[in-house]
């Protein structure tokens, strides 16, 4: 597992100190987890230019990393404000190490089983390897439909960036790469929470909350990395921290399709949250993943949902829905609980979910909408797309969604208790 | 990694076998005793991709289960999973448990 510390080690060198550039005023968690999220982009993006070998490629990030650490240190502004530590935080804390050190035994145990994985995410990452390049004829010539050429390479780049730091293929242990993303993710989310709520307590608890829909069951395919991608930049974004929420937009956009539709989502959600004027510094999310689009477009690598007639399968299936709609009501999501919670949570929090979370509420409703479309746009079976992609799709949505319901609630209880102890001090 | 392969036991087996007798760049086309492509065939041939990159991997029949016979011609390797095709122009190379590998005659 050498290879894939030193992978993470590296990502973090390279990543947190861009971090920093860009959120100069963020928590050190968050700052740690957009470090990782934007090393480990910029690692799968060097072998997009640079010769495949280890020494090219650490020489060049640790000097990379180096300027940045500088440019980071001159431009360095206040820390956040120290928040004190409370008991009951710990617990929290305790919780969400515990569980993110089960998941990383889980997600290291073996190679991944997905068939995912052996026919699309990894197929193509030991393919390249095994060529040190981005093998375009196998992209074109792809004779099995599952290995979806048009799917962005984030994830299998990152899987031969290990490799390459290996200089071997071994896919043992890739799975760390799923914990680094989902660590990740919950270090954004706990920067967030402490610097809106002020409360230790509040921001652990919310972390620990969210482990399971960060850590994704799924090894070795790309909803985990998009999940962290695409949460985060949603996050950061209604933050106000645009320029990284837009990069980390592109990121996700350059890890599966659907950042596709997120960025559009994005920009919708923004208008109805009469933030307009920020619409344009989305242009990262855009940049990002345009070079990729060019090359698909150049190599001419087909999309499955867009093949044949588009317009007449959509006319089709909103004439009669009830395929989609019986497969969608037969797919299980499991966990009822965490579900009638959430419900119950966006019903307590409704008011403020409408009026302080617009951005949020609209861009995944957008997004889920984009879905539903995806479903109707559909050449397969209906039954055979929802029952194989719905608790996936779902899953990409809903820890922004807890997020913002959570902080939701905890905002009302504290402010509950800042009104009762008002009302108990003038009371005295 | 046992699980992927479970429902055709020695297909993962055979596959690591074929990787260690083949090399970079050989063309590879699997044969089955599969009639239909959602009877077997897919779940064969999809999970061969994984094991066998480098070689060129080819199917011997489409989603329609029509018989792609153009890929015999462009292989010079076929794998075949509990069968034994006699084909024309290969020969015999190696014998597994789960199958045979058949390389074409010079």
């Amino acid at each position: 597992m050498i290879a894939e510390l030193a992978a993470v080690v590296l990502a973090l060198a390279v990543g947190v100190p861009l971090a920093r550039m860009l959120d100069r005023d963020g928590p050190l968690s968050r700052v740690i987890g957009e470090g990782m999220l934007l090393g480990i982009g910029v690692c799968a993006a060097l072998l997009c230019v640079m010769p495949w070998s280890r020494w090219i490629l650490v020489v060049l990030l640790l000097a990379i990393a180096a300027v940045a650490a500088q440019r980071s240190w001159a431009l360095r502004e206040r820390s956040a404000t120290s928040v004190p530590l409370h008991w009951g935080a710990l617990a929290f804390y305790a919780v969400a190490i515990i569980a993110i050190v089960g998941y990383a035994l889980f997600a290291t145990l073996a190679p991944s089983p997905e068939f995912d994985y052996l026919a699309d995410w990894g197929f193509k990452a030991r393919a390249f390897f095994e060529i040190r390049s981005i093998d375009w004829q196998l992209l074109v010539h792809a004779s099995a439909r599952d290995t979806h050429p048009d799917y962005p390479l984030l994830l299998p780049l990152t899987y031969d960036f290990i490799a390459v730091l290996r200089n071997g293929w071994n896919d043992a242990h890739l799975g760390a790469v799923h914990v680094a993303f989902a660590a990740a993710l919950l270090l954004v989310i706990h920067g967030t929470a402490l610097e809106e709520t002020r409360s230790r307590l509040a921001a652990a608890f919310i972390t620990a909350a969210l482990v399971p829909l960060a850590a994704t069951p799924w090894m070795g395919i790309a909803e985990g990395p998009f999940i962290a991608y695409a949460t985060a930049a949603l996050l950061l974004i209604r933050r106000g921290n645009v320029a990284i929420g837009a990069i980390l937009l592109g990121l996700a956009a350059s890890t599966k399709n659907e950042g596709l539709t997120l960025i559009a989502a994005a920009a919708l959600g923004l208008v109805c949250a009469r933030r307009a004027r920020e619409v344009i510094r989305l242009w990262p999310a855009v940049v990002i993943p345009m070079p990729w689009l060019v090359a698909r477009l150049f190599h001419r690598l087909p999309t499955d949902i867009v093949t044949g007639s588009v317009i007449t399968r959509v006319i089709a299936h909103l004439r009669d829905p009830w395929p989609i709609l019986a497969a969608l009501s037969s797919a299980s999501l499991g966990k009822p609980l965490f579900w009638s919670a959430l419900a119950a949570g966006i019903v307590i929090a409704s008011r403020t979910l409408a009026t302080r979370e617009r951005f949020v509420i609209i861009t995944l409703l957008t997004q889920f909408a984009c879905y539903l479309g995806a479903y109707a746009a559909t050449p397969y079976d209906v039954a055979w797309h929802v029952t194989w992609s719905w608790e996936r799709l779902v899953a990409h949505l809903t820890p922004a969604l807890t997020f913002v319901m959570l902080l939701a609630l905890v905002a009302r209880q504290l402010t509950n208790t800042s009104v009762s102890l008002e009302t108990s001090s003038t009371s005295n | 990694m046992t699980l992927p392969y479970r429902k055709l036991p020695g297909s993962q087996q055979l596959y690591l076998d074929v990787r260690a007798r083949t090399k970079a760049g050989d063309v590879i086309a699997i044969a089955a005793p599969f009639a239909k492509w959602d009877q077997g065939y897919w779940y064969l041939y999809t999970r061969a991709l994984y094991p066998l990159t480098g070689r060129v991997v080819l199917p011997l029949m489409d989603e329609h289960d029509r018989p792609l016979g153009e890929n015999i011609a462009r292989a010079n390797v076929i794998a075949a999973y509990r069968c034994e095709p006699r084909l024309p122009g290969f020969a015999e190379v190696w014998r597994g448990r789960d199958g045979v590998l058949l390389r074409r005659t010079p």
